[in-house]
C-alpha cells in the first residue's frame, strides 16, 4: 500500500461540501424548549442512558488530541499530506464543536430532569473524561472505517431511544443530535468512499481488521461500562450497534463498484457478514 | 471443579437467547461460532447467569472466556467461593 492519502483537492471538496452544509443547521441550548420538560415521564433506565452518552459525548476533549495526532499540520509530512490534514483540520473543529455541544445539552438536561445535581454530573464527567481513549487503528481509512462505523451507531442509537421516550425535550433533543450525528456518519462515509476509490481495493483488509477489533468508545474506559450497555440497549428497545456493519458494507460496495467490480470485493463482503 | 447442573442451566439460557435446538450446543464450542450470536447477545447470556447464580463476573473473565465449559468453570468458581466460610 504505497499511497496513503487521497488527493487534498478531494478532500477540500469533500470538507467544503460538509461546511457548506453545516452552516446552514446551527443550534444551541438556547433553542431546546426546557420550560416542556417533564421530568416525570422519563423513566430510570432512560436517565442512565443519558448518563452514559453525555459522558461518551464528553470525552470529545480525548478523542480530538489523539485523532490530530494521526493527521499532524507540520514539517513531518509532506506537502500533500500537510494539505490533506490541514483540510480536515477544518472538519475536525466544527466536528468537535458539535460533539461538545451534545455533551452540553446532556449535562444540562441531566441537571433539569434532576437526573442528578450538577455536582455528581461534574465529578462524574471529571472521573470518566480523565480517562485516555486511543483510535485503536493506526491508518488514516481505518480511522474512517471506524467513524463511519461508530457514527452510524450513534445515530441509529439516538433515533431508537428518541422512539422509546415518552419526555417530550428528550425527544427534541434526541431528534436534533441524531441529525448531527447523521451528518458526520455521511461526511465519514464520503471520505471513505474516496479513499478506496484512490487507493484501490488493496486497502480493502485494512478495513476488515477495524471491524475485527471494533469496540464502541470508551468500551474499555468507562466503569461499569458492558453491564450499563445493556441497561443502555434495553432503554432503546434492543439496540445492537453491530447494526451499522451494514452501513460500512453499502459505503464499501457502492465505493469499490465505482472503481471496479472484482472477486475480492464479494470476499470482503461474505467475510464481512461473517464477522 | 464445575458445580452440577451448572453447565446445563448455561446451556438453557443459550439456547434461549439464542434460539437455538439444544443439539447445536455443545459444552466445548466456542460461544462465538454459534449460528445467530452477536456480541451483545453473549453479554445478555452472562448478564442472565449473573442474576441466576447470583454472582458477578470480572470483566477479564467475561470477554475471556468462550466456551460454555469455561463460562461453567468460572461461575462454579464464585459459587464455590460464596460458600466458602
Amino acid at each position: 500500500m504505497n499511497k496513503t492519502h487521497i488527493q487534498p483537492e478531494r478532500m477540500r471538496r469533500l470538507v467544503t461540501d460538509y461546511i457548506e452544509r453545516w452552516e446552514t443547521k446551527p443550534w444551541g441550548a438556547v433553542d431546546i424548549p426546557w420550560e416542556q420538560l417533564q421530568a416525570d415521564r422519563l423513566t430510570e433506565t432512560q436517565g442512565s442512558a443519558i448518563r452514559f452518552v453525555t459522558l461518551i459525548e464528553d470525552h470529545v476533549p480525548g478523542y480530538i488530541q489523539d485523532v490530530l495526532k494521526h493527521f499532524p499540520a507540520d514539517e513531518s509530512v509532506s506537502p500533500s499530506q500537510f494539505m490533506h490534514n490541514r483540510e480536515l483540520f477544518r472538519f475536525f473543529m466544527r466536528w468537535a464543536q458539535e460533539e461538545d455541544r451534545h455533551a452540553d445539552v446532556f449535562g444540562r438536561y441531566q441537571v433539569r430532569a434532576g437526573i442528578q445535581s450538577e455536582e455528581a454530573l461534574h465529578a462524574e464527567l471529571c472521573r470518566q473524561g480523565r480517562k485516555t481513549w486511543r483510535f485503536p487503528r493506526e491508518l488514516p481509512v481505518q480511522i474512517f472505517t471506524y467513524t463511519v462505523i461508530q457514527e452510524k451507531a450513534t445515530q441509529l442509537y439516538y433515533q431508537m431511544l428518541g422512539r422509546a421516550v415518552d419526555e417530550p425535550v428528550l425527544k427534541v433533543l434526541l431528534n436534533r443530535i441524531q441529525k448531527d450525528e447523521a451528518r458526520h456518519f455521511a461526511f465519514y462515509a464520503s471520505i471513505l468512499e474516496a479513499y478506496i476509490e484512490e487507493l484501490g481495493q488493496d486497502i480493502l483488509p485494512a478495513i476488515q481488521e477495524v471491524l475485527h477489533s471494533f469496540k464502541m468508545p470508551l468500551a474499555e474506559q468507562l466503569d461499569n461500562y458492558w453491564r450499563w450497555s445493556l441497561e443502555v440497549s434495553d432503554a432503546a428497545g434492543g439496540y445492537d450497534h453491530t447494526a451499522a456493519y451494514t452501513e460500512l458494507v453499502r459505503v464499501v460496495q457502492r465505493a469499490a463498484n465505482a472503481s471496479s467490480s472484482s472477486q475480492k470485493l464479494a470476499d470482503w463482503v461474505r467475510a464481512v457478514r461473517a464477522t | 471443579m464445575i458445580q452440577p447442573g451448572i453447565e446445563d442451566a448455561i446451556k438453557k439460557i443459550v439456547q434461549s437467547t439464542l434460539n437455538l435446538p439444544e443439539s447445536e450446543i455443545d459444552s466445548s464450542t466456542n460461544l462465538r461460532d454459534l449460528p445467530g450470536v452477536e456480541s451483545i447477545k453473549i453479554l445478555r447470556i452472562v448478564a442472565s447467569l449473573e442474576k441466576k447464580f447470583d454472582v458477578r463476573l470480572d470483566d477479564q473473565v467475561v470477554f475471556r472466556v468462550s466456551t460454555i465449559e469455561e463460562l461453567a468453570g468460572a461461575v462454579s468458581k464464585l459459587v464455590e467461593e460464596r460458600r466458602t466460610p
